[in-house]
């Protein structure tokens, strides 16, 4: 194997003579001479072996048999223009020697030949050749590598500039052309300063001298924005990273030249619409903020934080958990635990009282909803505090308000009521200045501190639930028991008439709210079983625990309620009564009280068979204890109906 | 005189004015118990006057005066509230209820309405045997 690829190694040269003692002379002389050499006698032959073999050289004779030599040297030439032929022949003549020549042979050595001119041709001959197709080589790799070059320069998106060292364009490509709209032959030769308006030009030929003076440049390497020129005279933005390079013929510059139009639009898009924003965040009186998903860094929070909590955002920035400093320390872990937990579901929606620096407390209705990005995972958590003080008091007014209107529905059954014991105590005291009797006289007096005793009893009830809520604080209160009362209240009203009250009260925990306005609720919902009965029929009034609520009902007998218009009668002002016969106000106010309790409130009606109401209220946990149970049978009251289980009671 | 009201803080200072007036009384707690002292006693022109609460429970004022009005057109009536309540007034008024007396009512106005009642009932009662 060794060898044959050494002897493959070895140049290999073609003889082509008809005389065989020269074929084997030459061979012998170019075998020492280390080439490997084939002989062939005539001229059909070594065309045939020129054909099928690669040769570096052949030699070859101008006598021949069936071809002469200048038809073989014609044909070789045909087929590998490259091969070096060197002719050998006796007839030497001048003529001879410019004819073949001219046919292409690199050499014409005469016979009888010099060993020394054939080994020394032969070599040259074989350089030359090498030489020839490195060079070909080499040129067919320039030529793929411009090809290659012209071809993404042309194809590129971004137009690509070469300009000299004075800035006078040498190539342009088609996406100058349709940038700039010049033809390439309308730019080659002309200056850069074309492209440019005229406020960039001076600072440009300040650069091309500057570089060309000194080779310095401020701008090679870089990135640049700058306004382009167009031949319709027209401006645009552009994007332009310059190269140079050097050679003997001096300094040339590349620029690859973008159009940002659309770019500079999106970003200025951009920037407006963040203008926009941070004029919104920064203007709104709501406070808008944004958290990553565990709290622990705040983003952004709008400058509304200082006005409504007094503090600065830079503190919030700083320790981004101190807004909840501001909430009274007993409710700050609710307010905690519902960030973490609801803030990342879009439930979060919380009410809380802050305290400012000042001393001042505001009430605040917080709500998150949470961001996600592509794969679906939160990542950042949005909210809006917003600063509900005077909606609160407003709400609060409207309760008072509302609550004004039911006692005045309420007044002419108090009036009923009250006027019974004063027409006794006016007629027996009438009765009495013309009464002689001691006896009689005793008797009336009795009569008349009883009567009294009754209006007081009346007075107070009436005097309870009208008390102002200002000076009503949240207390344990029992369900059941307000329930009782409530009923006490409303029974005095004419419209009462034959009702049958029913009470279920389970054993239930208290609930932690201000008496007034848990009163009002059921006034309210009785108010309305009462004149959805119109004076006959049973109100079921009930009450039983379902996990941490207390649930309360009260079901009546009476009219029911259209299911179109379920989903309408918490809306303030929406009424089925006559005019003048309600606010409107009523179910709305309740609604308001018991979600403001975290509670909630349910309705289910059948129209023809009544309607039932159920509020949901959250049992008393601030003592963190278990649940206080009030027993209806022991708990000491001033109600004259006391509950007891469930039983049935009736109006006298 | 049939006086009805529920409550006996009414009931017996108009029941012992009426008396000390020289009126026979007779009273009831309620609608029903009125009706069945009118049927039961045989006579439809026993009362002179009927004298009626509004509100009572098991059947209320305006119920029995209704039913007053059928059984006995010609005996008048006069209702006592506690609260006025003017459309419900009128209403009656037209069912011929003859006047009306607002709770608490002094001794003299209750026997001044009560004396004119009776002399407007007697002179219908004279007008009707004639």
């Amino acid at each position: 194997m060794n060898t044959e690829s050494a002897v493959s190694q070895r140049p290999m040269v073609l003889v082509v003579d008809d005389d065989p003692d020269t074929c084997e002379a030459l061979g012998d002389l170019l075998e020492h001479e280390g080439y490997r050499v084939h002989t062939v006698h005539d001229g059909t032959e070594a065309i045939q072996q020129v054909r099928q073999l690669r040769y570096e050289a052949v030699l070859l004779d101008m006598r021949l048999p069936n071809l002469d030599g200048l038809s073989v040297l014609k044909t070789v030439m045909d087929v590998d223009p490259k091969l070096p032929v060197i002719i050998l022949t006796a007839y030497a003549s001048t003529e001879n020697k410019v004819d073949s020549l001219s046919k292409g042979a690199f050499a014409y050595v005469a016979k009888p030949y010099n060993q020394e001119e054939v080994t020394t041709t032969l070599r040259r001959a074989i350089a030359v050749k090498i030489l020839a197709v490195k060079s070909e080589r080499v040129e067919t790799a320039l030529h793929e590598s411009e090809e290659r070059f012209r071809s993404v320069v042309q194809s590129a998106t971004d137009a690509i500039v070469v300009a000299d060292q004075n800035g006078r364009i040498l190539s342009w490509n088609k996406s100058a052309q349709r940038l700039f709209l010049y033809t390439e032959d309308e730019v080659a030769g002309q200056s850069l300063a074309i492209l440019m308006p005229a406020c960039h030009r001076e600072a440009h030929q300040r650069g091309v001298d500057r570089m060309r003076s000194t080779g310095e440049s401020r701008v090679i390497g870089k990135t640049i924005e700058l306004r382009g020129l167009k031949k319709d005279g027209s401006e645009f933005p552009l994007e332009l990273s310059l190269a140079s390079w050097k050679t003997t013929a001096g300094t040339f510059y590349s620029g690859i030249i973008r159009d940002i139009t659309e770019r500079k639009q999106a970003e200025d898009a951009l920037r407006q619409s963040e203008e926009r924003f941070r004029q919104v965040t920064e203007n709104i009186k709501e406070v808008f903020w944004m958290t990553e998903p565990e709290k622990n860094t705040m983003l952004y929070v709008s400058p509304a934080y200082e006005e409504i909590w007094g503090r600065t955002c830079e503190s919030l920035y700083a320790s981004p958990r101190s807004w909840l400093d501001a909430i009274d320390p007993a409710d700050r872990q609710r307010v905690l635990e519902a960030a973490l937990t609801k803030q990342i579901t879009g439930k979060y929606d919380e009410t809380y009282q802050i305290m400012r620096p000042d001393g001042t407390t505001r009430w605040i209705e917080d709500k998150a909803f949470p961001i996600r990005d592509a794969s679906g995972t939160v990542y950042r958590i949005a909210g809006i505090a917003t600063d509900i003080t005077e909606r609160k008091q407003i709400q609060d007014q409207l309760i008072q308000t509302e609550k004004l209107a039911s006692l005045g529905t309420l007044v002419s059954g108090i009036a009923h009521e009250i006027n019974n014991p004063v027409q006794g105590i006016l007629g027996m005291a009438e009765i009495i200045q013309e009464e002689h009797d001691p006896e009689k006289v005793r008797e009336y007096a009795r009569d008349i501190a009883a009567y009294s005793k009754h209006v007081a009893t009346i007075v107070r009830d009436f005097a309870c639930y009208a008390r102002a809520s200002a000076h009503d604080d949240a207390t344990a209160l029992d369900l059941g028991e307000r329930m009782t009362e409530a009923v006490k209240m409303v029974r005095r009203c004419p419209q009462f008439g034959r009702i049958d009250v029913v009470t279920a009260f389970q054993a239930t925990p208290t609930i932690q709210a201000r008496r007034t306005e848990i009163d009002q609720v059921f006034v309210n919902l009785i108010s309305n079983a009462v004149q959805a009965m119109d004076g006959a029929g049973r109100l079921t009034l009930a009450t039983r625990m379902e996990g941490t609520m207390v649930i309360a009902s009260v079901a009546d007998t009476g009219c029911g309620i259209p299911q179109h218009l379920l989903s309408k009668i918490f809306d303030p002002f929406f009424t089925t009564k006559d005019p003048g016969k309600g606010t409107g106000l009523g179910l709305s106010v309740v609604y308001k009280i018991v979600t403001k309790y975290g509670g909630a409130i349910g309705v289910e009606s059948t129209e023809g068979h009544g309607t039932t109401f159920t509020v949901r209220l959250l049992w008393e946990t601030s003592h963190n204890g278990p649940p206080t149970e009030v027993s209806h049978d022991t708990q000491p009251t001033d109600c004259s109906e006391r509950a007891e289980g469930v039983r049935v009671s009736r109006r006298r | 005189m049939l006086v009805v009201d529920d409550e006996p803080a009414v009931r017996k200072p108009i029941c012992l004015s009426l008396i000390k007036a020289g009126y026979e009384v007779v009273a009831a707690e309620n609608g029903a118990q009125a009706i069945n002292t009118l049927d039961s006693s045989g006579t439809p022109f026993m009362a002179d006057t009927i004298l009626c609460d509004l509100m009572m429970p098991q059947c209320d004022g305006a119920q029995a005066i209704s039913y007053f009005r059928v059984r006995y057109p010609s005996v008048p009536i006069v209702i006592m509230t506690g609260a006025p309540d003017f459309v419900l007034t009128e209403l009656l008024r037209k069912q011929g209820v003859t006047d009306y007396l607002l709770k608490p009512v002094s001794e003299q106005r209750l026997l001044q309405t009560i004396r004119v009642t009776v002399a407007l009932h007697a002179l219908r009662r004279r007008d009707a045997t004639s």
